[in-house]
């Protein structure tokens, strides 16, 4: 299945998402005008989104999503990691109601 | 750390898109290694380019089409933010390099005081501008620049637009909105929300490049420069393999 959604950053930018999602995130890509860098932290934090489970609650994205940018000692600015992971988890929904399978 | 460095300040000139975008980085290198000073570049896209933010889409963004028959270049930058459309009549475009410890540590900060010299440019032309978080400047409410900065390897890199006299219409021509979004309408309303220099004073690009000038080097000491045959060289080695390539500009 494939998930997209736009999300607007509280006081920050837009963020967007797209999935492709069966039981397990397969692929994640986030794109929008928000700043972080390192810039290319961003793959490490959709790679360390690929392979939780679809239905993982916002909370476990965005515990995932803070890891990654610990580990590489990433600054976020416009944005955060609750958002990335709300943005994520909201493709995702997107993605099951698209095709007539809401959980 | 020695809070006076001796800026290198290169005046108005103009590249087109790749090679812009590739000064910056080659320049931000240059600094990494000791091989250049703290630099404030101004300069123009010839022709006029779209830029987008690292992390967006060029498809989602950008109507790829109409830029290719309007001879409009397209490149991704490595800051984030969002897309640009930089008229070679309508903005100019500015980039301070610099190592991060002459500027606050916090992001807003710094853009605050980046933009300040840009605040304090506009001044010179009697013009009364905010900064306005997290990376805009405002005139009367309304947008006249925007910035985009990234550090790397202990270097602050920031660069934006002020926007001198812009076509809106043609803004919106390479720019994706949806069509009903082109509608007399929407620009109105682009309109109420971003302003030119031109809308408020007749003054010619001379008279603002010069007052940025003014703006960005008061209280520093600078001299005039240009780039360094090594700098030249990377900048054109990462037009060829990054800002050229459709890898890099369809990476997202």
């Amino acid at each position: 299945m494939q998930g997209a959604s736009v999300l607007k950053v509280p006081n920050g930018k837009l963020v967007k998402a797209r999935v492709d999602f069966v039981e397990r995130l397969e692929r994640v890509q986030i794109t929008g005008d928000f700043f972080m860098h390192p810039e290319e932290g961003i793959a490490n934090i959709e790679q360390a989104l690929n392979g939780l489970k679809a239905n993982s609650t916002s909370g476990e994205l965005e515990k995932a999503i803070q890891r990654a940018v610990l580990l590489n000692q990433m600054e976020l600015v416009g944005v955060d990691a609750e958002s990335l992971a709300r943005a994520v988890q909201m493709a995702v929904e997107n993605g099951r109601k698209g095709n007539g399978q809401n959980p | 750390m020695d809070k006076t460095p001796e800026w290198r300040v290169i005046p108005l000139e103009e590249h087109d898109a790749y090679l812009n975008m590739a000064l910056d980085e080659a320049c931000a290198q240059s600094l990494t290694d000791g091989d250049a000073n703290p630099t404030i570049r101004f300069y123009r896209w010839k022709p006029s380019a779209v830029s987008i933010g690292y992390f967006q889409s060029m498809e989602e963004e950008v109507n790829v089409e109409q830029c290719k028959e309007l001879g409009i270049d397209l490149v991704r930058r490595r800051t984030g933010g969002g897309a640009v459309y930089h008229d070679y009549e309508g903005e100019v475009t500015y980039s301070v390099i610099a190592p991060e410890q002459y500027f606050p540590k916090g992001i807003t900060e710094s853009y605050h005081l980046i933009c300040g010299w840009i605040t304090n440019g506009l001044k010179e032309l009697g013009l009364h501008a905010e900064f306005k978080p997290i990376n805009d400047i405002t005139l009367n409410g309304k947008k006249i620049s925007g910035n985009a900065q990234t550090r790397r390897n202990g270097i602050l890199t920031q660069h934006g637009t002020i926007l001198y006299d812009l076509d809106v219409r043609k803004m919106f021509s390479v720019l994706k909105v949806s069509k009903e979004k082109i509608s007399d309408k929407m620009i109105q309303s682009v309109e109420e929300r971003v302003t030119r220099i031109l809308d408020h004073k007749k003054v010619s690009r001379e008279d603002v490049a010069h007052a940025l000038l003014k703006g960005f080097t008061q209280g520093k000491f600078y001299s005039f420069g240009k780039w360094s045959n090594a700098e030249l060289d990377d900048a054109h080695v990462l037009v060829s393999q990054r800002y050229c390539t459709k890898e890099w500009n369809w990476m997202r």
